[in-house]
């Protein structure tokens, strides 16, 4: 079996039959695959910075990967009401100048995707269950978060073993040196295709480090507080996924990649109390998500 | 057992999971409030561990009842009880474990393990093929920054400066 295989094996097992320890064992499985593939020779390409452009392109091709497997939600209204609200979230951040895209994903399941680049897509099962306009930023501004400190990147750089991870690595690296030999070669379609490789690989069924989480929630409330929200939003969204009943199975793969929600809830007061308090007046907007978001419940 | 009583056990057992759902214990003392504002006068002083009934949240506050008032307290003051569960691996994907039947329930375990039972599976995403023409819908979705200014003053949303715990802007 080629060490390949022998990984993919390992990763089902560890995600399949030993579910409780599933999200954390995985990372160490991969970090495992990272030393047997020996990858080592490349290692000085890789971590360099992807540029911007190819951010984009990489997560292009994973929005496309990721759209192949699930439905966009067929009310425009909605669309263009989570754009407007994740793009002024967005440009309170130093990326505002990335190609944010925003979108509602047909699905019951509770969940939120990140993509590189600046691709964000929320499940409506999510939407159909948050009570402002308020809840709906801290959701979001969590995910730019993601986005803003290129987490997805990281954890695809960090799983070099990975077949289509190392990929992304391999295609980035040969960009490089082709840029200094002067060969033009069609990096963006490249890395599309690799996008799309990697959702195949289950990039959105890998967690990433509870750290990663924990900061992404940090960076959502001062986000959203930035873009004059009650950032409190997000409290209100983990105590809701908190509360989340045995028949709310559809919770089950955000779960499974995140943190516990209490765990989130017990860092963000440990780390951001002082800003949620001192923000927590700031406008919810009840009534205008209830009129974006009500004809779809 | 007739059909009828199947559905009544059935719905019994539900409505279990669901009451069961709902309970949280305060994580310290806390006052209970009237109304969710740290300024709201105080209706009780409730110890730590005390059984609450969660009715409603409103930004850092949850609308709760215990010892038979009714009243907020921040959400950070209380610990959920986990009501997400499989009793086992194997089971993970049953329709039992779906409805929260045959599993026991734990405060202490807070992991749920199965992979989209519902929602997005493993299977979903290895057979994808890449939509370029949904990417291209969802790309028509970007609005410019005009517009979303526009949207946020609409709302009487005010841009203010909020550094990062720690660090200089983000």
């Amino acid at each position: 079996m080629s060490h390949r295989a022998a990984l993919a094996v390992l990763a089902t097992m560890a995600l399949v039959a030993r579910p409780a320890l599933a999200q954390w064992d995985v990372g160490r499985i991969l970090e495992l695959g990272k030393k047997a593939a020996e990858i080592g020779r490349q290692a000085g390409e890789a971590n360099r910075e992807y540029s911007a452009e190819e951010e984009i392109s990489l997560g292009e091709g994973i929005a496309a990967g990721f759209l192949g497997a699930v439905r966009l939600h067929p009310d425009e209204r909605l669309q263009r009401y989570v754009n407007r609200v994740g793009r002024w979230l967005a440009s309170q951040t130093e990326r505002s100048e990335l190609p944010w895209t925003f979108g509602v994903i047909d699905n019951d399941a509770i969940n939120a995707f990140a993509m590189p680049g600046g691709t964000v897509l929320v499940s409506h099962g999510l939407v159909r269950r948050l009570g402002n306009e308020s809840e709906l930023a801290g959701v979001l501004a969590h995910e730019i978060a993601h986005v803003l400190q290129r987490h997805q990147l990281a954890a695809i750089q960090s799983a070099a073993g990975w077949g289509a991870a190392a990929n992304v690595t391999r295609i980035v690296a040969e960009e490089q040196i082709s840029r200094r030999g002067g060969v033009a070669v069609d990096v963006k379609a490249s890395l599309a295709s690799a996008g799309v490789d990697l959702v195949r690989d289950g990039l959105f069924l890998r967690p990433l480090d509870r750290r990663m989480e924990h900061e992404a929630d940090l960076l959502g409330v001062i986000i959203s507080a930035r873009a004059g929200y009650d950032p409190n939003g997000l409290v209100a969204v983990l105590s809701m996924l908190a509360q989340l009943k045995p028949e709310d199975a559809g919770a089950s793969l955000t779960l499974s990649t995140h943190p516990s929600a209490s765990e989130r809830l017990a860092e963000l007061e440990k780390t951001v109390s002082a800003a949620l308090e001192r923000y927590g007046a700031q406008p919810r907007l009840d009534a205008r998500f209830r009129g974006a978001a009500s004809d779809t419940r | 057992m007739t059909p009828q009583r199947v559905i009544l056990g059935l719905v019994v057992l539900l409505a279990a999971a669901r009451v069961a759902a709902q309970e949280a214990t305060t994580n310290r003392p806390t006052e209970l409030r009237e109304r969710p504002a740290a300024q709201s006068s105080p209706l009780a002083t409730l110890p730590a561990r005390t059984p609450v009934k969660l009715l409603g949240r409103e930004g850092g506050w949850s609308q709760v009842d215990a010892r038979e008032q009714r009243g907020w307290l921040p959400t950070f003051h209380l610990r959920f009880a986990a009501v997400l569960e499989t009793s086992s691996p194997s089971s993970a994907l049953s329709v039992t474990s779906m409805l929260g039947m045959g599993s026991r329930q734990s405060p202490e375990t807070s992991k749920v393990a199965t992979l989209g039972v519902r929602g997005l599976t493993r299977d979903q995403f290895q057979s994808a093929s890449p939509d370029t023409a949904a990417l291209r819908q969802l790309q028509s979705y970007r609005v410019p920054l005009a517009e979303a200014e526009a949207f946020a003053q609409e709302g009487g949303l005010m841009a203010v400066p909020v550094p990062v715990p720690g660090r200089g802007k983000s």
